[in-house]
């Protein structure tokens, strides 16, 4: 035994390796295990329910891989490691999908559309233009231009980002321009404000609050008038850009909300469009801003159908993706109700509930990127 | 279950290494055996049989060729049997699918594919040539053949080489299968494990994060659904397509012998010395020079079990080119089921053929020109090699590698992959090796080294969200 470790102690390589792979296989086994990872905005993989048919169809083994890997001791240390790595040694300037601004903003990677993206936008430009048609005059298509658009000069240099411009020409000319709210030369005059967030995908406030703008602009109403001053600021927002690249050098950015005394009602709804009560509260989750999930404080994140007692007149039914939730408040002042339907979470006839429910106008908001990879927009289409 | 992933480095290799390491010397085969059965049926689970009728055709088709060795007629069934036993694994597997459809294609057929030759078995192109290389050896009788199952079986389905090779001749083994007592030394061990950090760096480092080049272009693949866009190599550069033949290139080298050299560092933790898979091969100065440096287990195959039965150099210079022809057909073939890997393999035929006749001595008088022709010429067999994947097609490409055309031009991934691509490129040459060497005579850097690499390889496979798997095909 005594010449065993004296041998031993020639190959301390040996010896350490040997240390750290049991070591690290005991103590990852007995790392706490979690279900949710603040960091990367995902859940993570829980240990596989062992079963022969999962087994046999070679479920079971696959989702073991995935277990240990999502579980993985220190693993939060690993991710930033590897960012680390990226940025400092192999100097990339995109990191995990996400590209990195010179300004050090970080911005959704889309170099281009998949086949079945292609697909969904053809298919939603259609839906859209059909619904369009079938209410003239009274819808409008809002469709964000993503920031990667609006501030492509500071992406590195000659990124190969995806022309989204020429898409969403073809897109406003498909739907009929008189029906579309095209925010790109408001954006771009604008573009030394804080339009979109640095760490996040969506527009901040302010950037919803200009598209507000311009909406009243176009439909002759009479915007709410507010001043900076108004808001409340909440610091250390960190997006979901910044979940995907862990980019080290990424400075929190701040959400601002505008805290109005507005009531909110979710519903739940049967398949004949019953509508019975979920919850009353009002247009903010403030409790989010203790999370991670800072944006999801914005009505409550995204709710199937939802209504809101406005102080104007009429009312305005928001078919939506999550841009449209810090966009929203504002039209508190311009109708007296507004509903909001989230396609996510609500599957059924889109016009069936805007006439049983006597909406007078339509606003169909999303994001481009959501808009083009979104497969529930059926709703639209339905009677 | 694939080297590197959390599963391997911090559950399978520890519990396999641990059994191996502490079980008496006697059964140090058999824990070998059932961990390497594991590690085979992790994937695949229906495939288990496959491997126990396959060890058991190969050790009992042995034993008969032994038993039966005043018999020639008897000697020569047997080695059939176990021959055709291995081949026709394979050849259901890896190409029923492929010989359909080409059926199909040439004679207007429509016949169905077979659903159950869709999914290949890991490693089944590695193992059956390991099989017969056993077979064809006890026929030889170049070896005995081995009496014990459990020792037999632990060859066939042994962990380190089965996914990617190298191809282990079972006679380059057996005798340290027979060794129990000090079959390892720690000398070896400690070599495996540098080895083996050595070659998961080269996988994880290297080939993954060179690989995003060329997925940025043709885009990223689930099967056949497209999950992640790239540019796509319709509006790709000219500059930018080669670029990415470049990085894919890279990719691929990296990836295979970094999988090589993994399997060779467990092979000598375990206390095994398997040949070397790689030795430099984009330093080659002619394309013969290549393939003597380029998965050499495999050319090693060929030349051992076809080219040299088949007369090799000794029977004229007609003959010998018939002979390439058809080992360079069956190497093409080898890689991948679809015909753009026989026109790869013909390729080379055609090329080394064209040295043998008489370009060779003109590339040995050269001094950087080689280099360049060589290069150049596998670069073009790799988009050979590639033409036939998802985002890809073997025309478009070719198209635009050889008719020079604007599109998405190569800046941004000149800037992306900058810092990569030069350490790839270093990597390919003696330098590594030369590090290496020096690294050896100072132990505490030596430490440093592993451990760092290995520290980031850990990082980079806990960061990773896609680790694109290039053998399927093999």
């Amino acid at each position: 035994m005594k010449e065993k470790v004296k041998a031993l102690k020639q190959y301390p390589l040996l010896v350490l390796f040997f240390l750290f792979i049991f070591g690290f296989m005991i103590l990852d086994g007995s790392w706490p295990k979690r279900s949710y990872s603040d960091l990367e905005r995902r859940t993570l993989s829980q240990f596989p329910k062992f079963s022969l048919s999962q087994l046999v169809k070679n479920q079971w083994t696959s989702d073991y891989d995935s277990y240990t890997k999502d579980q993985v001791a220190f693993r939060d240390f690993w991710m930033k490691s590897q960012s680390l790595s990226e940025s400092l040694l192999f100097q990339k300037v995109e990191i995990g999908g996400a590209l990195i601004g010179n300004n050090n903003a970080l911005f959704t990677k889309m170099f281009g559309l998949t086949d079945l993206e292609t697909k969904l936008l053809n298919k939603n430009t259609t839906l859209v233009k059909n619904f369009v048609e079938k209410y003239p005059g009274n819808v409008t298509l809002l469709l964000a231009p993503s920031a990667s658009l609006i501030y492509s000069d500071v992406l590195p240099t000659d990124t190969p980002m995806l022309d989204e411009n020429s898409y969403l020409d073809n897109l406003f000319a498909t739907v009929g321009t008189d029906h579309v709210l095209d925010l790109r030369s408001t954006f771009n005059t604008n573009k030394d404000q804080y339009l979109y967030y640095n760490t996040d995908h969506h527009w901040t406030t302010h950037g919803a609050y200009l598209a507000y703008l311009e909406f009243c602009k176009q439909k002759g109403l009479t915007p709410m008038q507010v001043s900076e001053s108004d808001f409340t600021n909440v610091s250390d927002f960190i997006g979901t850009t910044y979940s995907k690249a862990l980019y080290w050098k990424t400075k929190p950015d701040t959400l601002s909300y505008l805290d109005l005394p507005n009531r909110m009602t979710v519903w739940n709804i049967d398949a004949n469009l019953n509508l019975t009560e979920n919850f009353t509260s009002g247009l903010y989750d403030t409790e989010k801003l203790n999370t991670s999930d800072k944006y999801a404080m914005f009505l409550y994140g995204n709710n199937g159908y939802s209504t809101i007692e406005g102080n104007g007149e009429g009312s305005i039914l928001v078919v939506k993706d999550s841009y449209a939730n810090s966009f929203v408040p504002f039209l508190c002042e311009n109708y007296a109700r507004i509903g909001v339907i989230d396609p996510r979470g609500y599957k059924l006839s889109i016009a069936q509930l805007a006439e049983q429910e006597g909406y007078d106008d339509i606003l169909l908001l999303f994001n481009f990127q959501t808009f083009k990879s979104s497969n529930d927009l059926n709703g639209l289409v339905m009677n | 279950m694939l080297f590197s992933t959390i599963l391997f480095l911090f559950r399978f290799l520890p519990i396999s290494l641990g059994l191996y390491y502490l079980v008496p010397y006697k059964f140090k085969n058999l824990a070998l055996f059932l961990c390497s059965l594991v590690f085979y049926s992790w994937g695949e689970v229906r495939f288990f049989p496959i491997m126990v009728v396959l060890i058991l055709i190969n050790y009992f088709s042995g034993l008969a060729i032994e038993r039966f060795d005043h018999s020639p007629s008897m000697r020569k069934f047997f080695l059939i049997f176990s021959v055709v036993g291995s081949l026709s694994m394979l050849v259901f597997f890896k190409y029923t699918n492929f010989i359909i459809s080409s059926l199909n294609s040439f004679l207007g057929l429509s016949l169905g594919m077979v659903e159950a030759a869709t999914v290949l078995p890991l490693g089944i192109s590695f193992y059956t040539f390991q099989t017969m290389s056993y077979s064809i050896d006890v026929y030889r009788r170049d070896v005995k053949a081995e009496h014990n199952i459990i020792d037999f079986g632990a060859y066939v389905v042994m962990f380190p080489q089965l996914i990617a090779g190298p191809i282990v001749k079972y006679r380059d083994v057996a005798e340290q299968l027979h060794v129990f007592k000090d079959r390892y030394t720690l000398k070896q061990i400690e070599e495996g494990i540098c080895l083996f950090v050595f070659g998961l760096a080269k996988k994880v480092l290297i080939a993954d994060t060179i690989s995003h080049l060329w997925y940025d272009i043709i885009g990223t693949y689930s099967g056949t659904t497209m999950t992640q866009a790239g540019v796509g190599l319709a509006n790709a550069s000219t500059p930018l397509v080669w670029l990415g033949l470049l990085a894919y290139s890279l990719q691929l080298y990296f990836d295979f012998s970094g999988y090589s050299l993994m399997g060779i560092g467990m092979g000598k933790m375990l206390g095994f010395d398997f040949p070397m898979n790689f030795n430099m091969p984009y330093i080659s100065r002619s394309i013969t020079d290549f393939w003597r440096r380029w998965h050499m287990t495999l050319s090693g195959w060929f030349r051992e079990y076809v080219y040299i039965p088949l007369g090799g150099n000794r029977r004229g210079l007609k003959r010998q080119i018939f002979n390439m022809f058809v080992v360079w057909t069956l190497t093409g073939i080898w890689h991948g089921a679809d015909w753009n890997f026989v026109l790869w393999g013909v390729y080379y035929f055609v090329l080394l053929t064209i040295e043998k006749v008489f370009l060779l001595d003109k590339l040995k008088a050269g001094k950087v020109w080689p280099h360049i022709y060589t290069l150049l010429l596998v670069a073009v067999g790799w988009a050979l090699f590639v033409g036939n994947e998802q985002g890809v097609g073997l025309s478009l490409l070719f198209q635009k590698l050889f008719i020079p055309s604007g599109g998405v031009s190569c800046l941004y991934f000149l800037r992306n992959y900058a810092v990569i691509l030069i350490v790839a490129i270093l990597c390919c040459t003696p330098l590594p090796i030369k590090f290496y060497e020096w690294l050896k005579k100072h132990t505490a850097l030596k430490i440093v080294v592993v451990f760092a690499l290995l520290f980031m390889s850990i990082a980079y496979i806990v960061a990773s969200t896609n680790s694109p798997f290039l053998y399927f095909r093999f």
